[in-house]
């Protein structure tokens, strides 16, 4: 009796030690991207990008001065498929790594695939508990396939830290923050549309005049591909703006910050704003947005009433020595909150012309429904093609640096 | 005994188990409030949004007041019925076959709740936790966990969830403290969601989310003091009604309708969404820990009354076989559905049919006996 006791313990121990489903790191294959393109002409399905992480290279293998990161640490395979999952189980079949999808931190779309419709991939991304809710979407200028060709995580051993920092960077607002599930989640709403980051390989095609824009003054208006830079294969910046999903725009960095302001998702970023009496010179400021806008909607008349009120401080970060004196920051001030107005406004006539609630104003607007039904038949998304939007700014600086300068004005004359 | 404590006392099984076991009133709290909860913690918020949508928590706080109302009531008759469970009831009331007539319905409503959570609990562990394992494979480790915890008895069962229960209602804690920076308020309106109809619908049909508390009546005649079950079923309907809430509330707010109706596991897909930092992330692990616990000890818990009703029911004087057999049984009837999709559309009609007689057995029963009892005392 007693060996059929511990028989029947030892048997429970191995039983639930569940090793059938134990998988040795070095025999998985982690996928931290997928790019998704349109085939060639006559092909059916699509050209699936899967980039993987090369394991021996992030941690330096048997060598002593550990990983080396860069583009050595990351690998990518194309496939041509019907989906994700059929293209993994076909990559299984060429590499010799099983591939599992749960580090994978970015999905890139072709713009043209963009452009036709991303329903197909939402429902596998969602429907599967190894891909991660927070993971991000992002749409290639070109195509996928060439943007994750590009990369290159020079200053990161882990490709998926590179692209942890790259998407969620707190010190930028030129890229949306929106995860995944917030595309699954809205795409098909009433109530809001949805955005992605755009992404691209640096373009030789360079503009070299510089926007006429108060906010983020002598900085232009840039779509990924499109910033001059000399140190990077890539770029994300911009955002697509989607009709369910389909993709009809795209927005330039300045804009996609001006939509992080609103939504509230904006943390903070270096802002150079047009002054008055400096006009060949920006002031640069670090601004911060400490609390999130106060949004409300008014759909008791025939056209929904918007009121926005946007919260900004900032610290002085540069500007022309002689000019910025502290008796002029309330005017500084003022001129930076009605610039942050004018762009804010200029946001909103270009989604109502596009008929997309990308900020998402139908949420609100639901809060003077009762019902869901009293909401759908409102038709929130024909109603905010004729809102009515009031946008007001408080905006402060807040500090000044290391340096006061009192109501000395010697250094002007 | 010392007062606030239950004596579950095998004598009155039968002549074999002759060990008193007692367990005292939080551990009887809590025992009620896990067989309360798991259906929260478990697939159930679904159901819910799929009747009242956003106003989901609207419908837990409609159902948790019906629910406590027809507990009130079967508390009215304990007066006169005093300890005696509605088997023993019965028995008083027809005799033998009233009895085992009533017992048969009190196992049908038990196994119905059950056989559906087994079934669900083993592909939901299949499809989080272990894809290449059999699902067969799975549900015997969960058929041979249940047997120990059946061998280890009531008491030691309800001690184990005295001490793991109130750790798997701070992990959830956890997991809706840690979610607030998801929440969107904009989720929670239009606030009557389909509308108060629907509320009310589906809060008298989803009210089988708490239909457990007949475990509160089948549990009585154990007791020594009649005080007890009425303090620990208010209690761990208490407990189970703010869980169902904050976990409703929570999920309202992190998704918006219709998406909220579709997630086959809201509590874990909502732990799927916490970020405490840059490399918190795997939060659904705590979820897993505090959905198998509670799980488990929800098993052995259900199949001690399966077994001890049936025992009752039959004058068995010793429930160990039948136990066995209600185990067996119950993982063989589980697995047969070919799908998920098929469980669910069966355990839908099931509650339907049988949920609401977990409220009306204690009221009921005791009534005719209340009656039957002054008939005898006029004549």
């Amino acid at each position: 009796m007693r060996f059929i006791k511990i028989a029947f313990i030892v048997l429970l121990l191995v039983s639930f030690a569940s090793c059938k489903d134990a998988q040795e790191p070095e025999t998985l294959g982690y996928v931290v991207a997928i790019g998704i393109d349109v085939p060639k002409e006559g092909e059916e399905g699509y050209n699936i990008t899967i980039q993987f992480a090369n394991p021996d290279k992030i941690s330096g293998g048997s060598s002593e001065s550990g990983g080396k990161g860069g583009s050595e640490s990351i690998e990518n395979i194309t496939v041509l498929a019907p989906g994700i999952y059929p293209a993994v189980n076909i990559a299984n079949h060429i590499i010799s790594k099983k591939f599992v999808l749960s580090h994978t931190k970015v999905i890139v779309f072709s713009d043209e695939i963009a452009k036709r419709g991303v329903e197909d991939f939402l429902e596998s991304i969602n429907r599967n508990s190894d891909i991660r809710p927070n993971i991000y979407f992002a749409v290639s200028k070109g195509t996928a396939k060439e943007f994750l060709e590009a990369v290159d995580p020079k200053t990161e051993v882990n490709p998926v830290r590179y692209y942890t920092m790259i998407f969620e960077n707190d010190y930028s607002g030129f890229i949306p923050q929106n995860m995944s599930q917030d595309f699954y989640l809205f795409y098909n709403s009433n109530e809001k549309s949805t955005v992605m980051p755009l992404c691209a390989v640096v373009s030789s095609e360079k503009k070299d005049e510089f926007s006429d824009l108060g906010y983020q003054y002598m900085v232009d208006d840039y779509v990924a591909g499109k910033i001059p830079t000399s140190n990077s294969e890539i770029q994300i910046a911009g955002m697509a703006i989607f009709n369910r999903d389909i993709k009809i725009a795209e927005v330039g960095d300045i804009k996609t910050e001006i939509f992080n302001i609103i939504t509230g998702e904006y943390q903070s970023s270096f802002v150079s704003y047009y002054f008055s009496k400096t006009p060949e010179n920006p002031v640069t400021v670090m601004q911060l947005q400490k609390k999130k806008p106060k949004i409300s909607v008014d759909t008791k008349g025939n056209v929904p009433k918007i009121d926005v009120t946007i919260y900004l401080e900032c610290d002085l970060s540069s500007g022309k020595t002689e000019e910025i004196l502290e008796s002029e920051l309330e005017d500084f001030s003022k001129e930076a909150a009605g610039e942050i107005k004018r762009q804010a406004e200029a946001f909103f006539e270009e989604t109502k012309v596009l008929g997309t609630d990308v900020i998402g104003f139908g949420s609100f607007a639901k809060r003077n429904f009762k019902t869901r039904k009293e909401f759908e038949d409102y038709n929130w998304k024909e109603a905010y093609k004729n809102a009515k939007i009031d946008v007001k700014v408080e905006f402060s600086v807040r500090r000044t640096g290391l340096i006061v300068r009192g109501e000395d004005k010697w250094r002007r004359f | 005994m010392a007062g606030g404590q239950i004596n579950v006392s095998r004598e009155t099984i039968g002549g074999k188990m002759t060990k008193n076991e007692t367990i005292t009133e939080r551990e009887m709290t809590l025992l009620i409030a896990n067989l309360l909860s798991v259906k929260a913690i478990f697939a159930f918020p679904r159901e819910i949004f799929a009747s009242s949508a956003n106003a989901a928590w609207i419908e837990v706080i409609y159902m948790s007041l019906l629910a406590w109302a027809m507990l009130e009531l079967s508390f009215l008759t304990y007066k006169i019925s005093g300890k005696k469970s509605i088997i023993d009831l019965a028995e008083k009331i027809g005799k033998k076959p009233f009895k085992i007539a009533v017992a048969l319905l009190v196992t049908a409503v038990l196994a119905v709740n059950f056989i559906t959570e087994v079934r669900m609990f083993s592909e939901s562990v299949k499809i989080i936790l272990l894809p290449k394992t059999d699902i067969e494979y799975i549900m015997i480790l969960l058929a041979v966990t249940i047997c120990l915890g059946q061998k280890s008895g009531l008491s030691a069962a309800a001690t184990i969830n005295a001490i793991f229960f109130p750790i798997c209602l701070v992990f959830l804690g956890f997991i809706v403290i840690f979610l607030s920076k998801t929440y969107n308020m904009n989720n929670l309106f239009p606030i009557l969601g389909n509308g108060t109809g629907s509320i009310l619908k589906g809060g008298i049909k989803n009210i089988s989310c708490f239909s457990d508390v007949l475990a509160v009546n089948l549990l009585l005649p154990h007791i020594q003091d009649i005080s007890i079950p009425k303090k620990s079923g208010r209690k761990a309907l208490l407990i189970a009604s703010l869980t169902m809430l904050f976990i409703c509330l929570s999920y309202a707010l992190c998704y918006p309708y219709p998406w909220s109706k579709e997630f086959l596991l809201p509590v874990y897909q909502l732990s799927t969404r916490i970020r405490a930092g840059e490399y918190f992330q795997r939060f659904e692990a705590f979820f897993e820990f505090v959905w198998e616990i509670s799980q488990l000890l929800y098993s052995t818990i259900y199949i001690f009354l399966i077994s001890e009703t049936l025992a009752k029911a039959f004058s068995l004087s010793d429930r160990t076989a039948i136990c066995y057999g209600v185990i067996a049984a119950v993982a063989l009837i589980s697995i047969e559905p070919s799908s998920v999709v098929t469980v669910l559309a069966v355990s839908k009609i099931a509650d339907m049919a049988t949920a609401h007689l977990a409220y009306l057995l204690p009221i009921v029963i005791p009534v005719l006996y209340i009656i039957k009892r002054k008939k005898a005392q006029n004549s």
